[in-house]
């Protein structure tokens, strides 16, 4: 009975291995271990054994079983795979072929400058400090210390709503607003919009954005503002980026300077896009002019402080070599979709 | 502020390269914009002698000339008929190169070998106001002291460089050559040469009788100081070369030797001058005084200036003779027949300058002068000069006496000295001594009385207190070499407020969803209300204005961006781009009663193209709010000036039980469509952002998810056709009670089976219980509920 048992286990894989067909498979799975197969059969026949044999040839049968589910189960994988694999031919697509898509839209690249340069400062520990557009002469100017016949006053500069009412030419009215509010430490920035006479053209427009950021603490020297601006600098124009520090004059800074960085098209070796200074004019910054502390009820003798402003627009100009200022206001979409 | 290097290294030796110069000067403070080599371009052009003049042969204009170059004879054909036998002329040789970057070759002219050219003035870069002696339209000849070979370069002293510097406005003093060569001897460490004006004691300390010339300044507050001086027996002519060059490498029109003395003062002193002719000055008495009404002055450039009476004018007994510090009058002006001059040196009040100046829209080089603030000092040291160079150039006899009317203070003044501070300022530690000696060479020294004060020199009224001293220290010191630290102190909470959060949010989604974000001006014409088709009494209507905009379309502010942003889609409309989704999330300007303003957010989004329609606007509008946290948004018809009627809705939010409007959208009304030049299917979506901030749904609490299943029934309801779909929603969703979870509309049917004006709308509703498995019969009884009302509230029925 054990060799008739393995008569079947050879014959059964054989016919196993050689199909081709999970039908096939199934027949043949039946024909072996079905209710009506061959292998049942056989154990149908155990009845007639001895007490002794029963067990060893129960044993025998049970592998052959295992062997036979076994062969079935591989072959049956191997099946799967085989018309899976023809599936997958039939299914193929063209992967090239447009996709479906909402598709993005962009945020302005201005407000894309803005939030990359605030992100900078709000990890230094910044906060973001907001002021009318519409603003007072006394912030704009007075309070900043502009002498009262500066040209920077004139109709011909400035748009004036009345007499005591200007369109702000610059962030920095927000400081004072908020050394008026706030005792320090004062540690701000200020984005937002600016407006002065200029007519649009390549280089100039109306209506432009600055950055204004504003230090006030004891013991901050111009020092601390180097290091504030070259680590601005190299996080916004990438690690390399050095900064030069130039002697200036603005009314409500003193020492004033302008700051230019090291040109991210040639990294400072001088090309067409610096017009070969290897330096690009980027910034204002000084130390708060004692009279605009004092003008905001802070003592001079105790505090100190540190200004600067950055041209949002200029900065995006220059990090995107856009060639027309215009381009930032007339919205064509063929322009805002590179960004 | 032109400067002839030349011409400063009388001062200082600027023995460096222009390019290096430049960065120096830069670096201390005094900007260089640009450095132009005069006379570069102009190559191998001597001195020729001329020896023969033949006329050609083949020609009835041309001469052959032969010409004695020093080294050799050339021979040059030219058509000019002013060249004589013994001329020196400018001769282009061959490889010559003359203005406008025209090369010279030897060829034949009519068969006639011709070796070079002889040149006009106009191949030199010149004009006749540089060589008056000189004829306009023939040849140069050469009246200078020069021999044949000689450069003409050199012998017309056309070579120089020109350095533009850009000057802050603290520094009036660097308008004059002074000023820049002593901050060119500070940063190059030169020693500087400044001479006193060499002017004979005589002339110094006589006094000129009031019956010559009387002075008198009326107002002293508009003009501090006024000095004055007469030249005698003045011969008037052309000014050397060396003077003609200097004036015209700093851009100065050089016009005869006495108006030229007080041009080349003003450039060297920073001081402007005027010179009268002493003759037109009627009963030879000077009054400075403000200007009559009605007061007429034809100024130099021939022009009649209407005056106002705070406008100060020099005067002689009866009318204005100058506009006190911007421009002399006509009727004393020099001319050739000018035998004695009155030369004035005064100090005007800047803001008094200034107001003329821009009242008769005049800026002349004196008037530029006068606004930045001069020190009086200077007003008696330039008119010294001015005799000095009077007597130099031999233009007339100084008369004994100088008349000085000063009520101008004219002494150093003080600040402290304290380099402690200074170094707190910068984060440095520069010693006293050290800063002490950066000081020194600006004239900023040490009071010897007491050691905690420095006097300041009297040109340099900018410096007030310690931050300004550092400032000077810091320049001198070298910015680059303060180091770089980081700011300690207390430490601040940093990061974004809810609002600046918020808006963000709102901006970033917009885009994710597919809009492209848009920036236009805050101005914009009045025009728009009527675009709009705001009604007369629409708030919008009342707006902000410029008093000096750009030009009518930027005069006020605007109160919706709207227009701007429709605009926008226009210009993309115009050029071909077929499908525009936009935004801007920017600022509009609303004004209050009480004469202030408020700055409102507002998000205004446009879009036309691949079948966009009500719906999607509709859809991004939720998309936007939900971001920000709002799901609860109503969408009522209601009309919109701008929108088409049966196409628009005012979306609000609840608010405590209150409805507030947080904006609108819908389809363009197609007036308006016709009128920004947009096609009809465009829609607007207009948000109130700060109306929307001051209503965001409290904070969202989380609730625990459902144990128990829910059960769904779909309802299709008929109804009039006028009734909302919506309103239907909202009275199954108040009607279903607390099982009721979500009613959603799925599908809107109307036509065959359903009788007309009516339609059939299908709501999918959810009901669950968190307390158990909700029944069969539970959920029925429900259903039943929400059935009664709306048939009692809008007569619906259950589809059949």
């Amino acid at each position: 009975m054990k060799e008739k048992l393995e008569q079947i286990q050879k014959a059964a894989i054989e016919q196993i291995v050689s199909v081709t067909t999970a039908d096939e498979l199934e027949a043949a799975k039946v024909k072996y271990l079905g209710k009506k197969g061959e292998l049942t059969a056989i154990l149908r026949g155990m009845g007639a054994l001895t007490a002794e044999e029963r067990p060893i040839v129960g044993q025998v049968a049970n592998n052959v079983r295992e062997a036979i589910e076994q062969a079935v189960s591989d072959k049956r994988a191997l099946i799967t795979a085989a018309e899976r694999e023809k599936r997958f031919e039939k299914d193929k697509l063209d992967v090239t072929l447009p996709s479906k898509r909402r598709g993005l839209g962009r945020i302005h690249p201005i407000t894309k400058t803005i939030y990359e340069a605030r992100q900078i400062f709000l990890d230094m520990g910044f906060t973001i400090a907001e002021g009318p557009e519409i603003e007072l002469v006394e912030y704009n100017f007075d309070a900043l210390n502009a002498p009262k016949d500066h040209p920077s006053r004139d109709m011909t500069d400035t748009f004036y709503i009345d007499k005591l009412t200007v369109l702000r030419t610059q962030t920095s009215p927000v400081q004072v607003r908020e050394m008026r509010a706030n005792k320090p430490p004062i540690r701000i920035i200020s984005p937002g919009r600016v407006y002065r006479c200029d007519p649009p053209d390549a280089t100039h427009s109306p209506v432009f954005h600055q950055l204004e950021g504003l230090v006030v603490d004891k013991g901050v020297s111009m020092g601390d503002l180097k290091g504030t601006l070259d680590m601005f600098a190299r996080k916004m124009f990438g690690p390399e980026t050095r900064t030069r520090f130039r002697p200036h004059n603005f009314p409500f800074t003193e020492p004033s300077a302008e700051v230019d960085v090291s040109c991210f098209a040639c990294g400072g070796k001088g090309c067409r896009f610096c017009k070969g200074e290897g330096w690009i004019e980027i910034l204002g910054a000084g130390m708060v002019h004692p009279n605009v502390l004092e003008s905001c009820g802070i003592d001079s003798h105790v505090y100190t402080g540190f200004a600067f402003g950055v041209g949002m627009d200029r900065v995006t100009i220059l990090k995107n070599n856009i060639d027309d200022m215009r381009l930032l206001f007339e919205n064509d979409l063929r322009f805002l979709s590179q960004f | 502020m032109k400067v002839s290097l030349n011409w400063l290294r009388d001062y200082v030796d600027v023995d460096c390269s222009v390019s290096e110069y430049s960065k120096l000067m830069t670096d201390t403070g005094t900007k260089v914009e640009e450095y132009e080599q005069l006379g570069e371009e102009l190559k191998n052009i001597y001195v020729g002698k001329v020896l023969s003049v033949e006329k050609h042969k083949d020609s009835d204009h041309l001469f052959i000339c032969k010409v004695d170059m020093g080294d050799k004879t050339l021979q040059i054909v030219t058509g000019a008929q002013n060249v004589l036998v013994g001329s020196l002329v400018p001769v282009a040789v061959d490889g010559a190169v003359v203005e406008g970057g025209k090369k010279i070759k030897s060829g034949k002219l009519r068969g006639e070998l011709s070796e070079g050219m002889l040149c006009s003035l106009e191949e030199l870069g010149l004009t006749i106001n540089d060589f008056p002696y000189a004829e306009e339209d023939g040849i140069f000849l050469l009246q200078e002291d020069c021999k044949p070979g000689d450069d003409v370069k050199k012998v017309c002293m056309l070579e120089d460089t020109v350095v533009d510097f850009e000057l802050t406005f603290n520094r009036p003093d660097c308008l004059a050559m002074h000023g820049i060569a002593r901050e060119s001897a500070v940063t190059l460490g030169k020693d500087l040469r400044i001479n006193v004006p060499a002017v004979d004691d005589k002339i110094k300390n006589g006094k000129i009788s009031p019956a010559v010339l009387k002075i008198d300044v009326l107002d002293k507050e508009l003009c501090p100081r006024y000095c004055a001086a007469i030249i005698k027996n003045v011969k008037i002519e052309p000014s050397p070369l060396w003077l003609r060059s200097r004036l015209r490498t700093m851009g100065v029109r050089p016009i005869n030797n006495i108006v030229d003395i007080t041009n080349y003062v003003m450039l060297e002193y920073g001081q402007p001058m005027h010179a009268f002719d002493y003759n037109y000055i009627g009963s030879k008495h000077i009054v400075v005084r403000r200007a009559n009404k009605d007061e007429k002055i034809t100024t130099l450039d021939g022009n009649i200036r209407e005056l106002t009476e705070d406008m100060l004018v020099i005067a002689d007994g009866g009318k204005p003779v100058a506009l006190a510090g911007i421009m002399g009058g006509e009727n004393s002006e020099i001319l050739d027949t000018t035998t004695t001059v009155v030369f004035e040196s005064a100090n005007f009040s800047r803001s008094s300058v200034r107001k003329t100046a821009t009242a008769l829209g005049m800026r002349t080089e004196s008037s530029a002068r006068f606004e930045k603030g001069l020190p009086a000092v200077s007003a008696m040291s330039a008119l010294l000069r001015a005799i000095e160079l009077v007597t130099k150039l031999n233009a007339g006899e100084p008369e004994a006496g100088i008349i000085d009317v000063n009520n101008a203070d004219i002494s150093s003044h003080k600040v402290p000295f304290e380099p402690e501070k200074i170094n707190a300022i910068l984060g440095t530690s520069i010693s006293a001594d050290e800063m002490e000696r950066l000081l020194k060479p600006l004239e900023i020294v040490k009071d010897g009385s007491d050691p905690k004060m420095l006097i300041v020199p009297p040109f340099r009224n900018d410096i007030e207190r310690t931050a300004d001293i550092a400032e000077e220290v810091a320049r001198l010191y070298g910015y680059d070499k303060i180091e770089a630290t980081l700011f300690s102190g207390a430490a601040v909470p940093g990061g974004l407020t809810d609002k600046q959060k918020f808006d963000t949010i709102l901006t970033k989604t917009a885009a994710t969803l597919g809009y492209y974000e848009v920036y236009t001006y805050s101005f914009v014409s009045p025009a728009i209300y009527g675009m709009l088709r705001y009604p007369a009494d629409h708030p919008g209507r009342s707006s902000i204005k410029i008093i000096n905009p750009l030009g009518e379309d930027t005069s006020i502010m605007r109160t919706s961006a709207v227009p701007s942003v429709l605009k926008t889609a226009a210009y993309n409309y115009s050029r071909r781009v077929e499908a525009v989704k936009v935004f801007e999330h920017g600022l509009v300007y609303i004004p209050d009663d009480n004469g202030e303003h408020k700055e409102n957010k507002s998000l205004v989004a446009v879009a036309y193209g691949e079948n966009y329609d009500f719906y999607d606007m509709k859809g991004f509008a939720e998309d936007l709010l939900e971001s920000v946290g709002v799901i609860d948004v109503d969408f009522a018809a209601e009309s919109v000036s701008f929108l088409q009627p049966g196409r628009n809705a005012v979306i609000s939010v609840m608010n405590r039980g209150v409805s507030v409007v947080i904006g609108r959208l819908g389809q363009l009304h197609p007036e308006c469509a016709q009128e920004f030049g947009l096609p009809e299917a465009t829609f607007v979506l207009e948000l109130d952002c700060e109306v929307l901030y001051n209503n965001l749904p409290t904070a969202h609490q989380y609730t625990p998810l459902p144990i128990y299943p829910s059960v769904s029934r779909d309802i299709a309801l008929v109804f009039g056709d006028d009734i909302p779909a919506g309103d239907v929603r909202r009275c199954i969703s108040e009607s279903g009670g607390k099982q009721l979870v979500s009613v959603d509309i799925f599908d809107v049917y109307k036509g065959k089976g359903i009788q007309e004006g009516k339609k059939s709308v299908a709501y999918s509703l959810v009901l669950q219980n968190r307390e158990k498995t909700l029944s069969d019969e539970e959920a029925d009884a429900v259903v039943a509920k929400v059935l009664k009302k709306v048939k009692e509230k809008y007569d619906a029925d259950l589809r059949q």
